[in-house]
Parts: C-alpha cells; sequence; structure tokens
C-alpha cells in the first residue's frame, strides 16, 4: 500500500471504531471480566485452526511464530458485525454491533528468516446496556422515571513481536505485549417525572461512575514446526501469568469528592496449542485449543468466587484456493469449523457453555499481495434453563490482509 | 516499457486492495448505523452496581444567621422617587409633601389682569396616579371568592405646611407641621379612581390660590389620606418621574405627570378660545413621601421574614447543615416559604433567591447599600416570577445547585442565601422597567416559630449517596 492508502485505512478504521460507543453486545458480558473476544482472522474463525499458519504470502497473526519467513510488509485488521438475540425470563431483545478487535502490521526484517510485529488486539470486551422502569417517593411527590445501567469497555493488548526462522521446519517467536483498557460501569436513575411546563424534572438524576483502568504487561512465547515439510504442522504458544494493576476511580455525578483507589489483579496463564493436517493437496483439516486457568486468578474477591478455567477449543477442515486454469468458483476456499468454549466465570451459579459453527471463503488480491477474508459464525452462549440467561448470534466476520515490498 | 508496465500493474493492485479496505470498512459502518431494541430489564440480574442511599429526605428547619437588611439605594433616595405614596397599609402609613414656587407663575406671562379670581375659572392641585392602583384588590362580600380587581376611591386632605419642608431633611420621618387651610376630598372632587388620565384633582378656591400668590415665593403642602381613606398605599406620579408610557396611562395634551397646579382662565372662554389652549401650570420643585409610620421588619426569622420593596427590606438567611451527610447528591433541594397572603400587599414581583457571603449579613438587622448588595450577591441561585404578596400562598425555589456547592464545600467561606425582588443586576429576572424601589410591596412569610409547624420555613433535600466515597478526594 502506498502513503495515501493507508491514510485511508486508518481513516476508516477511526470511523469504525468511532461506532462502537452505540454498539452493544451479549447480556453474559455484563459481569465479571467481560467476554473473551474472538480477534481471529476470518480464515481461521471459518476454519477452526489458525496458530499452524505458515503461507507468508497470506500471514496469520494468531501465531507470532508465523510470520518468520514474511518478505513483504504485512498488514491485516479483522472486524466483524453481528447480531445476537438475547433471552431471560424478562423477555427477548435484539442488538447489533460492529467491532474491530484486531489490526496488525509485521515487517520482515531479514527477508525469509526474522520479521517484527506490532499492532493492537483485543482481548476482553463489555459492552450492554439495560433498562427498566420504575417509580420512587419523595416528600410528597410520586417520582416516575427509569433505570439505566451500562457497562463498557475493554481489555486489549499492544504485542511487540519477534518471530525468528531457526531452520527449515522451525519458527519461533517471543512478545512483550502491553495490557491496557478500560471498563465503565455507569448507573443512572432519571426521574421524568413531575416536571414543569417546559418538560425539566423537578429531581435531578443520579449517576454514579466505575471506571478501572488497567495496566499491565505480559509476555507470550511460541514455535510453529513443521516436521515433514508442510503436511503436519503444530504449534503452540504460552503465555505466564502476570499482573495487572487497575486504577479504580468511583464517581457520584455532581458530587465532587470521588474515589481514587489501586489494587492488583492476577492474570492466569494461558496456554494456546494447534495442529494441522494436509489430507491431500487442497484438504486440510485442523484445530486450536486454548486454555486459561481463571480458577487461580487473583483480584477482585467477587469476579473470582465466579471464576473457573476457561477454554476454548476450535476444529474444522478447509479446502484451500486452487489454481486451476477457469476454475471459477471450485478455486475459492472453503471453510468450515465448530467451536466449544466454555467461559472463564459462572452466570446463574452454572458454567457459561458458548457453541459454534462457522463457515467461509476468501477472495486473493491481484498477484496474491493479499487476501479478503469473510466467515458466517452461528453460536449459542448460555442456555436459559441453566443460566437463567441466553444469546444466540450471527456474526459477519471480514478480514482484509494487504502485503506491499516497502524494501 | 517495462518500467511503465510495471508502475500500471502496481497501480492496479493498490486500487484492489484499497477498494477491498472501504467495501469492508463501508460494510461495518453500515452495520453500525443499525439500531438496537430499547433496553429493556433483559440482564438487570447481573446488575451489582447500586446506590447505597437513593431519595433520601431530609428538612432543615434551623436557621444559623438571619439578617433583615436594610438596602439603601444611594443613587435614588427617598426623595428621587418616581412615585409619591398616599395612605395607609399593615401599619405602614405616608404621605405626600410638595413645595411650590409661585414666583414661577411670573415666568408664564400670565396678563397682571387676569391674576384675580374674577378671571380665573378653576384652580385644581392635580395627581396622576400610577397604572397599577387603577385598580385594587378588594376583598368579595363571599369570602370564598377570589379577590375581585376594583376601582377605589381615594380619600384625601390638603393641608398648607408652615414652611415648605426641607428635602435634606431625612425622611422617611414624621409630617412636618401645619395650621394652614384644610381641604378635603368633602369639599372637594374625591378624586375617583379612573377619572381622566387617572388624574385625582384637588379644587383649589380661586382667591386663596391668589393669596399665596400674593403672600410669597414658597409654600409647601402635605396632602394626607382623608378620614374615609381606604386602608391601601396608593402611589401617585412624582417629578421625577420617567416611567410614562410603562407605568402610567397615556397623558393628555398639556397634562404632566409631576404634581402640579392646573389654573383655568376666564378670558380665554371670552375670546372663544379652546379652555386648554388658556391654562397655566405650576409644578412642584419638590416633592417627596414622608412614609412616617413603617413597621419595623422582623429581625428574629421566629417571627417572620419579610420582603419589602421601595423601602427595601431584604432577608438573608444561613441554614443549618450540619446534619447533612458528607458526599451526598443533591437531587433537589427546595426552600419552601408559606406567605400570608392575609397581610401581603403591592404588586408582584420576581423574588430571586441569590448567594450571599455570611459574613456580609452577621448582624440581626444590617444594612448596606444597594451597589453593596450587588457586590455581595454573588450568584443567583433561582427565582419565582411573578410573585403576588396577596395570592402566591405557598412558595417552593428551587435551591439544589446551592446545597450541592455546600456539600461539594466549593467555596472558602459559608454562602447564605438573600431573598430579594428582581433588582438590575439579577439580570435573569429583571423583566419590569419598574425597579423595586418604584412600587410598595410586602411579602410577609410566616416565621420559624409560627404555632403551625407546616408553615415554617423549610429546606426540603433529597439526596442520593454511595458508600465508595468516603475517604475519597475531590
Amino acid at each position: 500500500m502506498n502513503r495515501l492508502q493507508s491514510v485511508i485505512v486508518l481513516v476508516l478504521l477511526g470511523c469504525l471504531v468511532s461506532t462502537l460507543p452505540a454498539s452493544a453486545q451479549s447480556p453474559f458480558a455484563l459481569t465479571n471480566i467481560g467476554q473473551r473476544i474472538q480477534n481471529e482472522d476470518a480464515r481461521m474463525v471459518a476454519r477452526g485452526f489458525g496458530m499452524t499458519v505458515t503461507d507468508t504470502m497470506h500471514p496469520g497473526f494468531k501465531n507470532l511464530a508465523s510470520l518468520a519467513g514474511l518478505r513483504h510488509v504485512a498488514v491485516g485488521f479483522t472486524g466483524y458485525g453481528e447480531r445476537v438475540k438475547a433471552e431471560d425470563s424478562a423477555g427477548s431483545r435484539t442488538t447489533y454491533r460492529t467491532f474491530t478487535p484486531d489490526l496488525r502490521v509485521a515487517f520482515p526484517a531479514m527477508k525469509g528468516r526474522m520479521a517484527l510485529s506490532a499492532g493492537f488486539s483485543i482481548e476482553r470486551s463489555t459492552n450492554y446496556r439495560t433498562g427498566i422502569d420504575n417509580t420512587w417517593y419523595a416528600w410528597d411527590d410520586t417520582l416516575v422515571g427509569d433505570e439505566r445501567f451500562i457497562r463498557e469497555g475493554s481489555i486489549f493488548t499492544v504485542p511487540l513481536g519477534v518471530a525468528y526462522r531457526v531452520g527449515p521446519s522451525l519458527a519461533v517467536s517471543a512478545s512483550l505485549n502491553l495490557v491496557r483498557g478500560t471498563m465503565r460501569e455507569s448507573l443512572g436513575h432519571f426521574y421524568t417525572e413531575p416536571a414543569s411546563s417546559l418538560g425539566r424534572p423537578f429531581y435531578q438524576a443520579t449517576g454514579r461512575v466505575d471506571e478501572d483502568k488497567y495496566y499491565g504487561t505480559s509476555s507470550t512465547v511460541s514455535f510453529l514446526f513443521t516436521p515433514d515439510g508442510g503436511r503436519l504442522r503444530l504449534a503452540a504458544s504460552y503465555t505466564p501469568s502476570y499482573d495487572i494493576r487497575i486504577e479504580r476511580k468511583v464517581e457520584l455525578n455532581g458530587v465532587a469528592e470521588r474515589a481514587d483507589t489501586e489494587h492488583q489483579m492476577t492474570m492466569p496463564e494461558a496456554l494456546q496449542a494447534g495442529f494441522e493436517f494436509g489430507l491431500n493437496k487442497r484438504w486440510r483439516v485442523g484445530g486450536d485449543a486454548l486454555l486459561q486457568r481463571f480458577s487461580s486468578y487473583e483480584g477482585r474477591e467477587d469476579w473470582a468466587a465466579a471464576m473457573e478455567d476457561e477454554y476454548r477449543v476450535t476444529a474444522g477442515v478447509e479446502r484451500v484456493r486452487g489454481t486451476e486454469r477457469r476454475g471459477g468458483a471450485g478455486n475459492l476456499p472453503l471453510r468450515l469449523s465448530g467451536a466449544y468454549q466454555k467461559w472463564g466465570y459462572r452466570i446463574g451459579g452454572e458454567p457459561v457453555e458458548e457453541l459454534s459453527f462457522s463457515a467461509g471463503t476468501g477472495f486473493p488480491f491481484g498477484h496474491d499481495m493479499g487476501q479478503l477474508d469473510v466467515a458466517l459464525t452461528w453460536g449459542k452462549i448460555g442456555d436459559l434453563g441453566t443460566n437463567g440467561l441466553q444469546s444466540d448470534l450471527w456474526r459477519v466476520t471480514v478480514s482484509v490482509t494487504g502485503l506491499e515490498a516497502w524494501w | 516499457m517495462h518500467m511503465e508496465s510495471a508502475y500500471r500493474q502496481s497501480a492496479r493492485r493498490g486500487r484492489t486492495v484499497t477498494g477491498a479496505l472501504v467495501c469492508a470498512c463501508a460494510l461495518a459502518l453500515l452495520a453500525a448505523a443499525c439500531t438496537s431494541d430499547t433496553p429493556t430489564e433483559l440482564g438487570q440480574g447481573l446488575v451489582t452496581t447500586e446506590f447505597d442511599t437513593t431519595l433520601a429526605l431530609l428538612g432543615v428547619e434551623n436557621l444559623t444567621q438571619f439578617s433583615a437588611l436594610a438596602i439603601e439605594d444611594e443613587d435614588v433616595p427617598l426623595k428621587n422617587q418616581q412615585l409619591l405614596y398616599l395612605g395607609s397599609r399593615e401599619g405602614n402609613e405616608s404621605s405626600i409633601l410638595i413645595n411650590f414656587d409661585f414666583a414661577k407663575l411670573d415666568s408664564l406671562n400670565i396678563p397682571p389682569a387676569w391674576m384675580n379670581p374674577d378671571s380665573t375659572v378653576y384652580v385644581w392641585l392635580r395627581f396622576v396616579r400610577a397604572l397599577n392602583y387603577d385598580n385594587v384588590l378588594k376583598a368579595p362580600a363571599d369570602t370564598s371568592q377570589s379577590p375581585l380587581m376594583a376601582k377605589s376611591p381615594v380619600y384625601f386632605e390638603l393641608n398648607e405646611l408652615d414652611a415648605p419642608f426641607d428635602s435634606t431633611d431625612t425622611y422617611p420621618g414624621p409630617e412636618p407641621s401645619h395650621s394652614g387651610i384644610n381641604y378635603n376630598s368633602e369639599h372637594n372632587d374625591p378624586g375617583y379612581v379612573g377619572d381622566l388620565n387617572q388624574a385625582s384633582k384637588i379644587k383649589i378656591d380661586p382667591g386663596v390660590f391668589w393669596n399665596w400668590y400674593q403672600e410669597g415665593a414658597k409654600k409647601g403642602f402635605a396632602v394626607r389620606s382623608g378620614p374615609e381613606a381606604d386602608t391601601t398605599l396608593v402611589g401617585f406620579a412624582s417629578r421625577e418621574m420617567r416611567l410614562h408610557y410603562s407605568e402610567l396611562e397615556p397623558l393628555g395634551e398639556f397634562v404632566i405627570a409631576a404634581p402640579h397646579f392646573i389654573v383655568a382662565f376666564v378670558d380665554s372662554l371670552r375670546l372663544g378660545v379652546e379652555l386648554v389652549d388658556n391654562t397655566a401650570l405650576l409644578t412642584s420643585y419638590s416633592d417627596i413621601s414622608t412614609f412616617h409610620e413603617v413597621v419595623p421588619v422582623p429581625t428574629d426569622p421566629a417571627d417572620g421574614i419579610v420582603v419589602r420593596t421601595c423601602l427595601r427590606n431584604y432577608p438573608a438567611m444561613h441554614f443549618d447543615f450540619s446534619s447533612l451527610p458528607p458526599d451526598i447528591y443533591i437531587n433537589r433541594a427546595e426552600l419552601r416559604l408559606h406567605n400570608d397572603t392575609t397581610r401581603g400587599f403591592g404588586t408582584y414581583w420576581s423574588l430571586v433567591l441569590a448567594e450571599f457571603d455570611s459574613l456580609d449579613f452577621d448582624q440581626p438587622g444590617g444594612s448596606m447599600t444597594l451597589d453593596e448588595l450587588d457586590d455581595a450577591a454573588l450568584y443567583v441561585v433561582t427565582g419565582i416570577t411573578a410573585v403576588t404578596p396577596q395570592f402566591d400562598k405557598t412558595l417552593d425555589f428551587n435551591v439544589t445547585q446551592y446545597v450541592q456547592r455546600v456539600v461539594n464545600g466549593v467555596y472558602d467561606g459559608s454562602r447564605g442565601l438573600l431573598m430579594a425582588p428582581d433588582e438590575r443586576f439579577f439580570s435573569a429576572y429583571d423583566r419590569g422597567a419598574a425597579e423595586p424601589d418604584f412600587y410598595f410591596s410586602e411579602y410577609r412569610f410566616h416565621g420559624t416559630a409560627d404555632p403551625d409547624p407546616t408553615l415554617r420555613p423549610q429546606l426540603r433535600i433529597t439526596y442520593s449517596s454511595i458508600s465508595d466515597l468516603e475517604g475519597g478526594t475531590p
């Protein structure tokens, strides 16, 4: 991409990110540490495995070791739009939102041997609001209004990584991840009646804001192993336990006094692994797994009491892109996968299970200098009978990867 | 050629990538514009954030400071006020003093042959009543009905003073001594309210008038309310009147607002000329209201709280906030005052509450100038427009922001509240042309020791709080 194209992309991404406050997600994200965000690219979502990517013309960022053989500057971003229908005993609600959880860039420091990468990746997010009509009484007045609660924010990382090809079949990587984020909970009581003839309420709305800001640093090491020239690929990454410092600010709107406190939470170690196996020239199967032992989480006691180990398993199949002359749609890649995830915290005293199925394809740019991938996912989070809450979602994921030779 | 071809290919690739990115972002933006269902109670069970206290009630009745401030406008002393007050109301009484310089008649080029009773058709002493007093509130016979706006006669008597009054004397004060001719309304036109141009007239014997002219250049007169006078204070235009167009009915030709004698001559009729073309006007050279009886306003809030205009008395008060918890959010705070409509009188004003440094009113009955008040009234908290002393019983002033500032400790010192009508420096509430020195009104609010507890002043506070703020920092 030239400079103008880069500017256009950045402006559009800025616009996209600016729309986030209007969005909403599953009510399961209303509590605890929030929902783990799907930040893999659309190709990995659709086929169910991403740790074992070795294609340097279509690089993957899930395992930074995949970037070791890079020969061009690679830029990639992933965004998705989703529709979530949530249900509980109070009824159902449908929400929509778009999200851009991942933006990455990688540079070949030594072409084909070593690459540096940086980026922005959202790990967890929470964004949901509730509203309920209410009536209060004060003096001789009957107050009519509503209670509104908003929980929003995210924990994201800025991974600064290096990948190195040790030999023809082994690449390794290491990254330092700056962990940052904010989570804000806003509770408001709005008293619309009684009001003046101009509609100005007699009683001023009450609002409190609890805002946590996260500061931490983690590190990740990973490898990618291709023992037989590419038919079987194995990969894994490990992120040791790390601390996050939390600066908490509690405000009651209109009151000068505010509470600023600071505490710490210890995030448990995270382990990811993946494999991929080529069945024949065009068909591959594979899977990824993630485990993060939130049972060893230390920090907020109310969160810790509801936490348990989080794991996610995905598996799928891919028919890779064909190169047949006039092959038409037969040359398009096809991807199918299924995923199972158990969330890191319980809702209603029971574990939250998430099941999803995805399908997708991709479209290469000219001269293979990038790719546009799409994935369609249907999923179900929780169970109305078990958790008292359930979400069904449809999600369209779009990823763009561009390559350019800068030197 | 090869270079050019490579460049074109590169440009085409670039356009393809950019096009794909633009499409992806456009799709995402379109999706972002989708609307969600209105938030509902779905998920409410997961919300753990809450307020510790919501809409708690606190009534504050005790005052730690109170002052009935007497305000003096140095720019407009009583002798320069635009209205002259006659009559009595709720113990307040006033007469009108007027001085005339009869030598001024010489400057009117009246033929000497006309200066005698035979050449004079009539002589009137005329006043112009303020429009506000055209109709006066009257209590109906049936007390269940609302008060009526009705025309009311004004009875008065005229006394010649022993000497012209000295306008440099301090007024309000006692009437000067008088022993001269006493004209009363039984012998004269009663000056019925609503007559032509609101001009109240006292018929003067032409012989007496020309004797005054012969006796000396300057004479003083006292206009007093007559024995049949209605219990009301009526304002007439003084020689300082400037608000002709807003506070007086349009005056007829050759009619002036200040108190004046009007002399009509016989000769003019003989000439067949219009009467008004042959009259002479003699205008007072000084005038003043005596306010010889003024009821002191209570300096103890237990006895009541009074707001008085014209002779400005404004109360300042500071409530006892010791029962107010720290770090609370004020949902509403209102100062509730009960107005004794049976004792209040006068025209309506806006009543304004302004923050007032408590150091400025440490005396129960302090005084200050209007300019000092302007400096001391730091911040207008709220106000209520068009408060009629005879009608509006319960006044609720929204002082939410004031109490919140007290909670937040915004100021170094403590701030009380000043209650005043719409002075010029309360620009948001200063709607009318007349300043508070113009009309005499009194609001009498029940005091803090009123036998009926429900009528006492009360600061009604509704607040919310969260315990997390304890020990916090501003």
